[in-house]
Order: C-alpha cells, then sequence, then structure tokens
C-alpha cells in the first residue's frame, strides 16, 4: 500500500521578488504543502542529493533556469539522471519562451514548462493551475 | 626605250643599247633628237609619230622609217632601217608621264628589198624578192602590234600588281620601271631615269644601296625579310618608318652578265605595325599585371592555363610555367580542389564569371584564403576569346571576417541575455504592482467603512490618495512596463532572428507576395486600398526572411496610406546582372528626407506618431535584408508616396552571408 506522504516543493528561484509572488499565488490556489526555497543551484543540489531527501517523501521542483551559478537545464539533467529524483515532477518556470530551450527542457524529462509573463494576471493563474496540477498527479513513490 | 613627253630619254634596255651601239650613260638624260640627230625627213617622220603617240595618247606604228645612227667611233653615220612602235604611258590623272619605244632594226630586210628590186632581167624574182621582204615588214609590224599589246598588257599587270616592282639598270641602278605600288611606298615621286642614289637620297646608309651593288656584281639574288626603311613620303619631310619583304633579282643578260636588277617586294608597314601594337600592348599588360598586388592569370577559351604574373609565383614560389594547364588546382587546399575545378568548369561550359573562395598553398606551405575570380573575354562575334583570373589573399578579410563573426554572435549573445534579464524585474515591477493593487482595494474597502462608521477619521488626504494617487502611479507602472516588455520583446526577436540558420530555397515570389496580401486581406477590403504586383522575378533564398522583408514593407506602405485619396501598393521586380531589384510602392503619407536613415533604426519611427508601433520593423527589415546580402534604400516624396527599394542576391550563397 502506499504510504500518503505530504509533497514536499523544492524551489529553486534566485529572484527573491519571484519566489514570493510564486509562493503567493500557491497559497492562494489553496497549496499548504511545505516549499523549501533555494536562491542557488549549488545549494538546491546540495539539498536534493542529500541522501535524506533522495530517500525521502516525495518531491517537486519549481525550478528557474537562470541562476547566477549554474544554469537550470543542468540542474533539471542531473535530476533526471538520478534514478531517485527523477520520479520527482520538474516544472520550469523561466522568463524564455524560446522554442528551443522548452524543447530542450522536455527532452530532458521537464514535466510542465511555464513561461513567467510579465502580464500578472497570466502569471498567477499559471501558478495557481500549479497548485490544480498537484493535486491531481499522483506522486509515484519513492521507493 | 622609255622617253619623258619632252622626248628626253629615261632608260632602255640592253638590246636597245647594242643595236644603237651606244652606252646607257651616253644617252640617258639626254634629249631624243640630241642623242641621235638625224636628217630632215627622217627625223620629221619619228617627231610625227612621237606627236601622235603623244596627242591621241594611243601607240602608234612606224613600219618604216630611215634613220641613220652616227658609229660609235665617230666616223660618220651608219644606214639604218626601222619599225617602231610608241606606246604612250599613262599616269592615274590619264595624262602621257612617259613613251615607250618598241624599235626592231629591220636593216637587214631593206636592204634585200632593194636589192632584188634593182636586179636587172629578174622582175619576176625582184618583185617576187620585193614581196618577201614586205610581207616580212609586214609580219614584223604585226609582231610589233601584237608584241605591243602584250607589253601593254604585261605593262598594266605590271602597273597594277598589288606588289611593289621596279626594274633597275646598270650598275648605278637606274629605275627604268616602277609600278605605282612603288611610287607609293617611297612617295609618288618621279623616279624613273633617275639612279636610286639620286631618287631616294634619304635611303643612304640604311643598306640598300650597297645591297644593290652587291647583287649586281655577285648576280646572286637578295631576299629580306621585314626589313625597316626610313623614306621621306613629302619632299623635305620627317623620315617614315616602313616594313617591307623584298628581292633583289639580277637580270641577267644571254650573255650571262648582269644587266640590271629587277625589286618586288610588299609593304608589310601595316602587319608589323599591328604586331608591334599587340606586342606592345602584351608588354604593358605584362607591366601592369606584373605591378599588381593581386595575383593574375590568363587562360585559353579552353580553360588551359598558359599566363601567371610575377606575384602568383613570388605567392607560390612555383617556378614559371610548372603551374600551366590543369596544375593551377595542385596549388589549392585539397579539401578545396574538387569544388574549384567543378565550378571552373561549370564557368567555362556556361561562361558565367567565376567567383570562389578557397585555400591557396603559400611558398610557406601555408595555406592562405584567397578570393579567386575570373571574367571571360568574348570576340566580335561574341565567342570566348580568352578567360583572364586574378587571386586575392583575403586571408587577412578572413581573420577580421571571423573577429567580426565573434564580435557579432557576441552581441546577440548579449542581447538575448540582457533581454531576458531585464524581463525578470519587470516580471517583479507588474506582480508586486498587481499586488499593491489588490492591496490598495483592502484599503479602499477599510477607508469606505471607516467613512461609512467613523466619518472624523476618514480624511480627504487619505481618499484622494487612494482613490486617486494610488491608481494613477499604478498605472504609470503598468503602461510603462508593459511598452517596456514589448521593447524587450523586440530585442529579443531581432537577436534570435540573427542567430537563424538561413537556409537558400528557390522562392515563387509572386505566391510569396500574394500571402502577405492575403494577411492585409482585410485591411484593403476596409480601406478600398489597391494592392497590385506588376513583376515578381523568382529568387533562390530564405522563405522566412523573405516573408518578413515583405511582410514588414507591405504592411507599412498599407498603415501610412493617405486617407485623402484611395490607397494603391505596388511591387515590382526586375534583375540587374546577378541582382534583383524589388520596389514597393505606395501613394501613402511619405517620409521626410532627413528620416531616411532615421526610420530604419531600431525604435526609430517618423512622422505624427498616430499609428501603433516601436519603431521595429523596418530595423528588422534591413537586418534581414543585410543578412540575405541585400540592400534597402527608400525614396519619398510627403504627401505623395514612399518607395522602398530592395536589392537582393538572384541566389543566396550562405557562404558569402554577411553575417
Amino acid at each position: 500500500m502506499p504510504q500518503h506522504q505530504s509533497v514536499t516543493i523544492v524551489m529553486v528561484e534566485d529572484d527573491e521578488g519571484h519566489a514570493r509572488l510564486i509562493e503567493k499565488n500557491i497559497r492562494r490556489a489553496g497549496v499548504c504543502n511545505e516549499i523549501r526555497h533555494y536562491t542557488s543551484g549549488t545549494a538546491a543540489l546540495q539539498h536534493l542529493l542529500d541522501p535524506a531527501i533522495r530517500n525521502g517523501g516525495p518531491l517537486l521542483v519549481l525550478l528557474d533556469l537562470n541562476l547566477p551559478d549554474m544554469s537550470g537545464v543542468d540542474i533539471l539533467a542531473q535530476i533526471k539522471r538520478d534514478e531517485k529524483l527523477r520520479l520527482a515532477p520538474v516544472v520550469v518556470l523561466t522568463t524564455t519562451d524560446d522554442q528551443r530551450e522548452i524543447q530542450r527542457c522536455y527532452d530532458l524529462g521537464a514535466n510542465v514548462y511555464i513561461t513567467k509573463p510579465v502580464e500578472y494576471e497570466t502569471f498567477s493563474q499559471a501558478i495557481r493551475q500549479l497548485g490544480l496540477f498537484l493535486s491531481v498527479i499522483q506522486i509515484p513513490e519513492a521507493s | 626605250m622609255l622617253l619623258a613627253p619632252d622626248f628626253t630619254i629615261l632608260g632602255m634596255n640592253e638590246a636597245y643599247l647594242r643595236v644603237t651601239m651606244r652606252t646607257r650613260e651616253d644617252i640617258t638624260g639626254r634629249n631624243m633628237f640630241e642623242a641621235f640627230p638625224g636628217e630632215g625627213a627622217s627625223v620629221e617622220q619619228l617627231r610625227a609619230s612621237l606627236d601622235r603617240a603623244l596627242k591621241n595618247r594611243s601607240p602608234d606604228h612606224l613600219a618604216l622609217i630611215h634613220y641613220d645612227i652616227p658609229r660609235p667611233d665617230g666616223n660618220g653615220f651608219e644606214e639604218r632601217f626601222w619599225s617602231a612602235t610608241h606606246t604612250p604611258l599613262l599616269d592615274a590623272a590619264g595624262e602621257v608621264f612617259c613613251i615607250l619605244q618598241h624599235t626592231v632594226d629591220v636593216t637587214e630586210l631593206h636592204r634585200l628589198r632593194m636589192a632584188a628590186r634593182s636586179f636587172p632581167g629578174a622582175a619576176e624574182p625582184a618583185t617576187q624578192v620585193e614581196g618577201d621582204v614586205l610581207r616580212r615588214a609586214q609580219a614584223v609590224q604585226e609582231a610589233n602590234l601584237s608584241l605591243d599589246a602584250e607589253r601593254r598588257h604585261l605593262r598594266r599587270l605590271f602597273e597594277q600588281a598589288p606588289g611593289f616592282m621596279a626594274v633597275l639598270a646598270g650598275p648605278e641602278h637606274r629605275f627604268e620601271l616602277a609600278n605605282a605600288a612603288y611610287l607609293q611606298l617611297v612617295g609618288h615621286r618621279d623616279v624613273v631615269g633617275k639612279t636610286v642614289r639620286e631618287a631616294l637620297p634619304e635611303v643612304s646608309g640604311q643598306g640598300f644601296f650597297e645591297l644593290l651593288d652587291n647583287v649586281f656584281t655577285s648576280g646572286q639574288p637578295f631576299v629580306g625579310r621585314n626589313l625597316r626603311v626610313l623614306l621621306q613620303h613629302e619632299p623635305a619631310g620627317t623620315p617614315e618608318e616602313r616594313f617591307v619583304d623584298l628581292v633583289y633579282q639580277p637580270i641577267v643578260g644571254a650573255d650571262g652578265t648582269v644587266s640590271g636588277i629587277f625589286v618586288q617586294g610588299h609593304d608589310i608597314t601595316e602587319r608589323i605595325l599591328a604586331e608591334q601594337a599587340l606586342q606592345e600592348s602584351e608588354r604593358k599588360f605584362r607591366i601592369l599585371a606584373d605591378a599588381m598586388p593581386q595575383m593574375v592569370w590568363s587562360t585559353r577559351a579552353d580553360g588551359f592555363h598558359d599566363y601567371y604574373n610575377a606575384r602568383w609565383y613570388e605567392f607560390t614560389g612555383m617556378h614559371e610555367g610548372s603551374t600551366d594547364g590543369e596544375e593551377w588546382n595542385g596549388m589549392f587546399h585539397p579539401e578545396d580542389r574538387d569544388r574549384a575545378r567543378k565550378l571552373w568548369q561549370h564557368s567555362l561550359a556556361t561562361g558565367e564569371p567565376y567567383q570562389i573562395e578557397y585555400r591557396l598553398r603559400h611558398r610557406s606551405g601555408q595555406y592562405r584564403w584567397t578570393l579567386g575570380r575570373a571574367l571571360p573575354v568574348r570576340n566580335q562575334a561574341g565567342e570566348i576569346e580568352r578567360w583572364f583570373g586574378t587571386c586575392t589573399d583575403i586571408s587577412e578579410i578572413k581573420e577580421v571576417e571571423a573577429d567580426l563573426q565573434a564580435a557579432n554572435d557576441e552581441i546577440q549573445r548579449f542581447a538575448y541575455i540582457v533581454s531576458h534579464d531585464l524581463r525578470a524585474p519587470l516580471v517583479n515591477i507588474m506582480g508586486f504592482t498587481s499586488e499593491l493593487e489588490a492591496t490598495r482595494k483592502a484599503i479602499e474597502r477599510y477607508h469606505a467603512a471607516v467613512q461609512d462608521r467613523a466619518p472624523d477619521l476618514a480624511t480627504q488626504e487619505a481618499r484622494v490618495a487612494i482613490e486617486e494617487d494610488l491608481p494613477e502611479a499604478i498605472s504609470f507602472i503598468r503602461t510603462s512596463t508593459a511598452k517596456m516588455d514589448r521593447l524587450i520583446g523586440a530585442i529579443l526577436r531581432l537577436s534570435r532572428e540573427g542567430r537563424r540558420v538561413l537556409t537558400p530555397e528557390p522562392v515563387a515570389m509572386r505566391d510569396l507576395l500574394a500571402v502577405c496580401q492575403q494577411s492585409l486581406r482585410h485591411q484593403f477590403e476596409e480601406t478600398g486600398a489597391e494592392f497590385i504586383i506588376e513583376s515578381a522575378p523568382d529568387l533562390t533564398s530564405d522563405r522566412l526572411a523573405l516573408e518578413q522583408i515583405f511582410g514588414n514593407l507591405i504592411d507599412n506602405a498599407a498603415k501610412y496610406l493617405d486617407p485623402a485619396r484611395p490607397g494603391r501598393i505596388v511591387v515590382r521586380g526586375d534583375e540587374t546582372g546577378a541582382y534583383l531589384r524589388y520596389e514597393v510602392e505606395d501613394n501613402g503619407r511619405g517620409i521626410d528626407r532627413k528620416d531616411f536613415d532615421r526610420i530604419f533604426d531600431l525604435f526609430r519611427r517618423a512622422g505624427s506618431q498616430d499609428r501603433p508601433g516601436e519603431g521595429i520593423g523596418l530595423a528588422h527589415v534591413r537586418s534581414l535584408v543585410r543578412r540575405l546580402g541585400g540592400a534597402i534604400s527608400v525614396s519619398s516624396q510627403p504627401g505623395q508616396g514612399s518607395t522602398f527599394t530592395v536589392l537582393l542576391p538572384k541566389t543566396l550563397h550562405i557562404a558569402s552571408e554577411a553575417a
């Protein structure tokens, strides 16, 4: 029987403002899951690759591609290479709407790609839908 | 014998000298009647015949004339009978310039005739003899006439012969005859009767007289080719250079002695001058070619390389001639040989100019980037006679190009990164502005409640701040951010477009333009504007870029039509060499001359800003046209319309892309 553990959201976002806006909108969507925020790729990877986390409860990764220390694409690749972590859905959230980059993220195994629009209504709409997404997806068991 | 119209003896042959027992020196140049003084009747008879010949300009025959000639020993006269023909020789104007006297000594015949007549008692035989003599005289005269006709025929041939001819007599080479071509050569001067040294004094010292002397003495003919001679065409004029091929043929008498020289030849000055001009032209070409900083080569019509200038040998370090024929190809980088050979074969087959970039082996062993070009030279019939080509060392340009490419790539990356990074704060500004707006609404509700329940706490200041100032500030932040977002979006699109790989393909322009028209159909229908495609030659280029170029130009034309008159947009294209010139013409509001450059700059617009737009379209168009290896310009009359002219290569070569 699968255990019902609540999903932890790992947010990798260097822009504090974006992080705040994302969090606000997630909360507004009625999602109460724990959100862990990392502002650098290094810190995020360190956390994710921690055995306790790798083998721990289900995760959802919110990933910005434009990070100061590394490309979000590299983090995505690392997550999807890891036999445990690759089970975690990855939502790519970035300002780019470059088709090649979007395609690359999907090729690497990203589950959802959301472009952060400047238009706030669209933005909050997308985040709120993410809450919906969280509630419908079946997070596979880590074990 | 030749006589001048005043009966001066000009010349004669050996036979004449023999029968008259005189020497050439003795009688030449003297008056006929002085040289041969005679008795009244004889002189009258001779003079009458000569006068007739002069007057009638036709030959006159003297069947028999008694004319005694002085004995050479000075002891009186010898009785002679002659049969003579006087033939006047006419010059180009039809005037008699001399008289040819042909004389046959018939003295023996005459004596025989007289003897027969005085033979007593033998009337019959005497008559017989006399008849014989007369018949013979008649025969002589007929022979004379026929000889004369033949001589005249020969004379005409001689006169009209295309080559120059002259007959020189005696050791002093006195002109007996000279034809028109000869006179033409020496400049229409009177030569007959004169010695060569008299007639042609300027030739002295040029070796010709000595040659004649030698021929006369040795009896050996002389054959000369390409001889240079300076001749004075005008009296006292500057000697002119002529070139001749000639033969000095000794005239040898029956006794084996040389009596004169037959001169015959051709004036080859024109040919020699043409040859010299050609050589000079070739020499100049070589000097020029060698002086050029470029390598120059040339091939036959079949593409066989037979010439390279000094610079080529200097660059390649090869020995002269060692790269002739097909060997040129071996000087290329192995990876470029096939491509170059194919392109060259294509040019040879089609006559199209040859242009290629390849790596050429420098004498150092390094391969250096080189631009090769060649053009055919055609003859009057349009056939290719030769190819002339150049090789230009473009390795430095290539390096600069690579640097430029790198710099350009960097700018593209920069624009891309900047536009991304500028967007991130905008997301915050917009996001938190919305949050502010939400907050404001909360405050507004609170203020309304306060006003409702504790009106003394509600201030006018707070109301204005909440209901007027905050919405105003938020509205400005939003419109500005939205504009900034559009601008960033434009930079991003431009930078993306600049990084897009162009793919040339054949494009049917009429179809492409029809698609542009279709997308504006609604607008055209609404305003009643016409859209006309006059001509639309096809090209091989990047379809997407062309769609954007013409889409933007036609869109602009439609956007800036003058509502005061029916709109009319015309697109036409024609060929200019390797390029196509396309024009998009409108009768819209036009553009001020001072804005012709400005409109192609990013974010710059012209005229009244009453139409939506960010000033991106034309900047984008120009950058695309340049990438396609073309150019764009505008001409316009404000209030009448504008014409955008786009020059595009018929075939886009990716290697030549000016990225």
